[in-house]
């Protein structure tokens, strides 16, 4: 009976969130600086609808407001989703691998390594792509370093992961004040200063596809593998009891959730918050079972980061970086998620 | 069956196509032409030009100086400073943000509904430049170009923008003024006893603007820039030091950036170990609206140039300084210098008298 109520909860909760997000997407393609009424939206993405089977409808918009719904505010309504569903997607995950409810994405260093790769490669004058590609290995160069000090280190592996991706993490960020230390103030140092507050402006059509396969290699498997990290928050020796490979299945997690989060903080720079909050407040939503609480925080973390970024598009004439907003949105709101007294699910 | 939906389509194109060439508040949008920017990309701009956005504060000053009444906005909002110079409706331009690289505040929608038929970019151009400005340009339709300028090279970026905006002679007349004092100063430089000099930044004065930097350009071109150093930083606050070296150096005049110690050394004792501090020969550049040496390293620098070749070499520059900044601001920012304002931003920039 209680079985029963749990399940349709979850499954309510999970249709919520995934309604809300669908009702958040398409509320977010109508706002924007550019003034477009709402009609000429929805008649815009129709025209693109039947043109991508090769049919046309009547025009009767200007190129500018085509400009401003397709190929301005499309590009990045897409991107906010896809990253807040992999940081949050990635923080479920490592909270669970590392049972510990204070764990983020860049737990093992990857949002450091990111960002030495992007100072670096604006140093160098790379363009726009390079800096996110930059910025991708280094974030996956910075785990798998994390991953190899841990794994010839004696004692217990997850302590030692972690004390790995602190010292490593705080490495690269040294590396990365002495980039900006001697980078040139007039637009170098603006541009790397503006990368690290992360910030989803000037997503393009073009830069979707290259940042969604990497995050969907990570998010598949890891939605399949839910159940089993069920059993590695049970703690290592009862896991094994039950037959499972926990160092197999620990680094196949970790390395799904790297990829995820290196593909989105290579297009967006740091966004921090999403990933921690985000599973804590689906666990209020679904419960602390994986198997409905890493669908329900993707889905709340993409709502959550789209209506961000519509507030740093949308609050001011010019752009507000997102990863300010997250923190100033995250950390109280954290601090309500604590002092609320825990309902018993 | 099958026609009909076929002669169906067909008629739902033609209306489309009839919808697309019908935009009603585009007139000007069938005269364009080809324009070749400085880093060699040739973009499609209106024939005539009358909204104009600018990619950052160096473009700003650039730009500003030839259409202000063009501009739809700026990229940083002006020095307070500025306040008191520039004609209220300039001071007042919106602000559009900035572009660093592919990223930036510039906020596309506002840049689009300001309605800016060009986007201009000047300075020295980055690797990724022309990476940058076509992808901005294809995502938002606007063109944007990149005028390249370096402080010798200012007459010819004014009459490349010329061109583009379609104003040759306002633009010849400004790239005429910046060539002709370029050539003036460069010349006073090659014929004086250069002074052994260094330029001081930095909240306690421990920072110089190396020889051979980035930013020194001005300064090692009118002096004997004393601070060398193994790694020039290209930094605007320069290379940090300590005293010792400066004791080394022991300067015979000291350039102060204006939010440095040069209120302070006057009375402090080990400062007033240094030879310049001693001896009165140590000055503060003159703010406003923007630092006159640089940063941003725009086009103001000239006014840099004529103060200091004025202060240092005064038997060689033979020209009265107060003419030629009004000169400057009624050229650059549209304004009249009044004596009082120029003696104001001079006070403590040409020498107790």
């Amino acid at each position: 009976m209680t079985a029963d109520r749990g399940r349709n909860r979850r499954t309510a909760a999970l249709l919520i969130s995934g309604g809300v997000l669908l009702a958040l997407f398409l509320v977010s393609l109508t706002l924007g600086r550019y003034p477009v009424p709402l009609w000429d939206v929805v008649r815009i993405l129709w025209h693109r609808f039947w043109a991508l089977f090769g049919l046309s409808t009547p025009v009767v918009w200007t190129d500018a407001m085509e400009i401003a719904v397709i190929s301005v505010r499309l590009p990045r309504v897409v991107m906010a989703c896809l990253v807040g569903c992999s940081l949050s997607a990635a923080g479920a995950t490592f909270q669970g691998v590392f049972r510990n409810p204070m764990a983020s994405p860049d737990i093992l260093g990857a949002s450091s390594g990111a960002a030495f790769g992007a100072a670096l490669a604006i140093l160098l004058g790379c363009s726009a792509r390079f800096v996110t590609i930059f910025a991708f290995l280094g974030a996956i160069l910075t785990v798998a370093l994390v991953f190899l000090i841990s794994a010839r280190a004696p004692g217990l592996r997850v302590v030692n992961l972690i004390l790995a991706g602190i010292m490593v993490g705080s490495l690269f960020s040294a590396g990365t004040s002495y980039l900006k230390l001697v980078a040139d103030p007039a637009n170098q140092l603006p541009a790397i200063t503006y990368w690290l507050l992360g910030s989803l402006s000037g997503t393009r059509l073009a830069s979707i596809l290259p940042a969604a396969i990497p995050m969907a290699l990570g998010l598949v498997p890891l939605l399949l593998l839910r159940w089993r990290l069920n059993l590695l928050s049970l703690g290592d020796s009862e896991a094994r009891a039950l037959g499972v490979n926990t160092d197999l299945l620990r680094a196949v997690l970790i390395l799904c959730a790297t990829l995820v989060t290196a593909a989105s903080i290579s297009v967006s720079g740091v966004i921090g918050w999403v990933g921690l909050v985000i599973p804590h407040l689906s666990r209020k939503l679904v419960g602390s079972d994986n198997r409905a609480l890493l669908p329900c925080s993707m889905l709340t973390g993409a709502a959550f980061l789209l209506l961000v970024d519509d507030v740093s598009r949308n609050l001011l004439a010019t752009e507000i970086p997102i990863g300010i907003l997250t923190a100033v949105i995250g950390a109280p709101f954290f601090i309500y998620l604590l002092l609320r007294k825990e309902k018993t699910l | 069956m099958k026609k009909t939906i076929a002669l169906l389509l067909a008629a739902m194109m033609l209306i489309a196509l009839v919808g697309c060439t019908k935009t009603p508040n585009a007139p000007d949008a069938a005269g364009t032409r080809s324009f070749t920017d400085s880093v060699g990309r040739t973009v499609e701009v209106p024939n005539e030009i009358t909204k104009v956005a600018i990619s950052g504060p160096l473009a700003q000053i650039v730009v500003f100086a030839l259409c202000p009444d063009r501009l739809v906005g700026i990229a940083q909002k002006w020095d307070k400073t500025a306040e008191r110079f520039l004609a209220t409706e300039y001071y007042q331009l919106p602000e559009l943000g900035q572009l660093y690289g592919g990223k930036g505040e510039m906020n596309l929608e506002t840049l689009l509904s300001s309605g800016a038929q060009v986007v201009i970019d000047v300075g020295e151009p980055k690797g990724s430049i022309r990476e940058d400005l076509d992808a901005l340009s294809e995502q938002t339709g606007i063109p944007f170009v990149h005028i390249t300028a370096t402080i010798g090279t200012m007459g010819e970026a004014y009459q490349k923008l010329g061109e583009l905006l379609n104003m040759p002679e306002e633009a010849e007349a400004l790239a005429t003024y910046c060539d002709a004092q370029y050539a003036r100063i460069t010349e006073i430089a090659e014929r004086v006893d250069k002074a052994n000099l260094l330029y001081i930044t930095g909240d306690k004065g421990l920072n110089v603007i190396a020889r051979d930097s980035y930013h020194a350009e001005i300064i090692d071109l009118l002096g004997n820039n004393l601070a060398v150093v193994d790694s020039p930083s290209s930094k605007g606050t320069g290379n940090e030091v300590d005293m010792e070296s400066l004791l080394l150096w022991d300067p015979d005049v000291i350039l102060f950036a204006p939010d440095s110690v040069y209120a302070s050394v006057g009375s402090d004792p080990l400062w007033s170990e240094l030879k310049a501090i001693r001896n009165g020969t140590y000055y503060e550049v003159p703010m406003g609206p923007y630092n006159w040496m640089g940063f941003p390293p725009s086009v103001q620098r000239i006014l840099g140039m004529l103060w200091m070749a004025k202060l240092l070499y005064p038997d060689a520059a033979d020209y009265d300084l107060y003419a030629e900044a009004a000169a400057y601001f009624r050229l650059f920012y549209h304004c009249e210098l009044s004596e009082a304002d120029y003696d104001a931003l001079v006070r403590n920039s040409v020498g107790k008298q």
